[in-house]
């Protein structure tokens, strides 16, 4: 049942890798799959919670935004995605590359059509509910000793991030 | 017995389910705590022992130690500790502050499970930034007096070189100042409302006063730092223009603790002020040391790159009426609008009896201050290249004697100060004109 489960899902996924999912959604799934192999999957194994967040930019700037927190139980394999305190799905380590994507997927309902858009991943983006939640912000430890340098400065605008896994022009 | 059978199949099936089911939901909440049993490095600075009489297996091992000293001694000044808890949450927290270090160009850090549940070994992988980083500075200030007084020039040149090979756990920085004044006459002050000294020294128009200056800044633990300031300076305030030589030793130990709830960090610690001032033909009239104990506390908020507030104070009294009271705030809060700061600080110095030769008075019994507010400008969003530029207008004041009232110069000013920040130097440059001389 659960393989078939599996299957189904394998198989919602290959539809998802047109230009759009079938559903109104921008169907991450069918194009991030690098992304999760190349550095998503690290990241997870590393054992270090992180965050990823979808993005959508028009003309550089940020329309869009949706972020979730990637955490590994070490001991089995179980990976939790949450959003704030809310858990958003659990799920063993090895069907990440299926369920990681569901979560990070955008509705692109709020898009208009005929423009141009760019769809990114961000790796750790430096956006204020994180650096709150991380309490990123002492000043005497961190930044007077160098041990931190964060670019404060178009946080608002370009949400600055440690990396952008992934980045595709979209158009509706 | 078949019933048996089927009872125990039965519980044994609803048990297998219900740790099944229960498998996922264990991990519901806050994961628990790790325990760290080991750490591991790769890519940071390590003092290597070199050969000499030494066999080379024995070097390598001693190697060994050094290197995974210096390993716990890096990821201890972010603190990570071997044999403590620490959350996964800290992790994130710790692996971001990492990650923004000015000290690593790139950083990798994983928690690999250990043999018992909920231990695990560190691992962290970084590639450091250049050790040597270096800061330039010219602060020049024209004071225009009086027609009876004429203008007053002070130009100070400085620059400092730290050594981060052992940081961020120490840093060292030497610095050099040379710091000029020149005037066209002497400040017309009253020689009845200062002191015969005081007024001796305010008739050398020109002089100068450099420093040569060591600093050192560590952390003893995870919630105690130091603040070590040696200076070593010289001048020629007085009147008929001999030399002198002075050295002083400031030391600060400071138990830090964050804030959370705004989101700050508090500092509190004892200090000693070590000071020896003579002149270069030692004699006893003029030969005087300063023992002063004190205490500092403070507050640090924010970045110096967004929205800051910090305010230090310290306190030292060497209990034969010697004493100094220090106050310094600075803060700068955005103003809404992309990349706009208003900035503002006040700093002042009361002080009892002789000093140290940065004050350039003998102050008795007096203060001085600065305080200004302004507005300021971030350029380049990048961590390899920032820039600052400032526009302030401010308030200078000194005090000469401790007559009452106590007899003040004011002097009003504008200025202007650019910051440049890139990975491997600072440059510093202001430039204010006072529309009264204070000296």
């Amino acid at each position: 049942m659960k393989r078939l489960g599996l299957l189904l899902l394998l198989g919602a996924s290959g539809v998802c890798l047109g230009a759009h999912g079938t559903q109104g959604t921008l169907g991450i799934c069918g194009f991030y799959r690098d992304a999760y192999q190349g550095e998503i999957l690290k990241k997870i194994n590393a054992g270090i919670p992180f965050e990823l967040m979808s993005t959508v930019f028009e003309d550089g700037n940020l329309v869009y935004k949706k972020a979730v927190r990637v955490s590994l139980n070490l001991w089995d394999d179980v990976v939790t995605l949450r959003s704030g305190d809310q858990v958003l799905s659990k799920f063993y380590l090895k069907d990440g590359v299926s369920e990681v994507c569901k979560q990070l997927e955008i509705e692109d309902t709020d898009l208009k059509p005929g423009r141009k858009y760019v769809f990114r991943i961000l790796l750790n983006p430096m956006w204020s509910e994180r650096m709150t939640r991380l309490q990123v912000t002492t000043g005497r430890e961190l930044e007077s000793q160098h041990l931190i340098g964060i670019d404060w400065k178009k946080l608002a605008e370009t949400m600055p991030s440690e990396k952008v896994l992934l980045e595709k022009e979209i158009q509706k | 017995m078949k019933k048996m059978i089927m009872l125990a199949l039965g519980v044994f099936l609803a048990t297998t389910a219900s740790v099944y089911a229960d498998e996922l939901p264990r991990e519901e909440g806050l994961p628990s705590p790790y325990f760290i049993d080991e750490v591991h490095c790769e890519g940071n600075h390590v003092h290597e022992v070199r050969g000499g009489f030494y066999a080379p297996d024995e070097v390598e091992a001693a190697n060994k130690v050094e290197s995974h000293e210096s390993c716990e001694n890096l990821l201890k000044a972010f603190g990570i500790v071997k044999y403590s808890w620490i959350s996964p949450d800290d992790l994130e927290r710790t692996a971001t502050i990492m990650k923004q270090s000015e000290y690593f160009d790139s950083v990798e850090l994983a928690v690999k499970k250990s043999e018992l549940q909920n231990h695990v070994h560190v691992f962290l992988k970084v590639k450091p930034k250049p050790q040597w980083f270096s800061t330039v500075g010219n602060d020049f200030k024209y004071y225009a007096g009086n027609a009876s007084q004429g203008f007053l020039i002070n130009d100070k040149l400085s620059g400092e070189i730290s050594n981060r090979h052992d940081a961020p756990s120490n840093t060292q920085t030497w610095g050099i100042s040379v710091e000029g004044y020149g005037s066209s006459s002497p400040l017309a002050v009253s020689p009845a409302v200062v002191s015969s000294d005081d007024y001796e020294k305010l008739q050398n128009r020109n002089y100068y006063l450099a420093d040569l200056s060591l600093k050192e800044q560590g952390s003893v633990s995870n919630h105690v730092t130091y603040d070590l300031n040696m200076d070593l300076t010289s001048d020629n305030i007085a009147s008929d223009g001999s030399n002198r030589l002075a050295f002083d030793m400031q030391t600060d130990l400071l138990f830090t603790r964050p804030i959370n709830l705004v989101r700050g960090n508090a500092f509190i610690g004892p200090a000693l002020l070590l000071g020896n001032v003579m002149p270069y033909q030692v004699s006893s009239q003029n030969y005087y040391y300063l023992l002063l104990p004190g205490f500092v506390f403070g507050y640090d908020y924010g970045q110096d790159f967004w929205n800051n507030a910090k305010f230090k104070i310290s306190y030292y009294n060497s209990f034969q009426n010697n004493s100094i009271f220090d106050y310094a705030f600075n803060g700068q809060y955005h103003m809404g609008f992309i990349d706009t700061f208003l900035i503002g600080a006040f700093d002042m110095r009361l002080a009892d009896n002789p000093v140290l030769p940065q004050d350039r008075l003998p102050l008795t019994g007096p203060y001085q201050g600065n305080t200004y507010i302004g507005l300021s400008k971030i350029y380049g969003s990048d961590k390899t290249s920032r820039q600052q530029v400032s526009a302030v207008v401010g308030l200078e004041v000194l005090s000469y004697a401790a007559s009452t009232p106590t007899y003040e110069q004011v002097a009003p000013y504008v200025g202007l100060k650019y910051k440049l920040t890139n990975s491997d130097w600072n440059l510093n440059l202001s430039a204010g004109y006072y529309f009264q001389r204070t000296y």
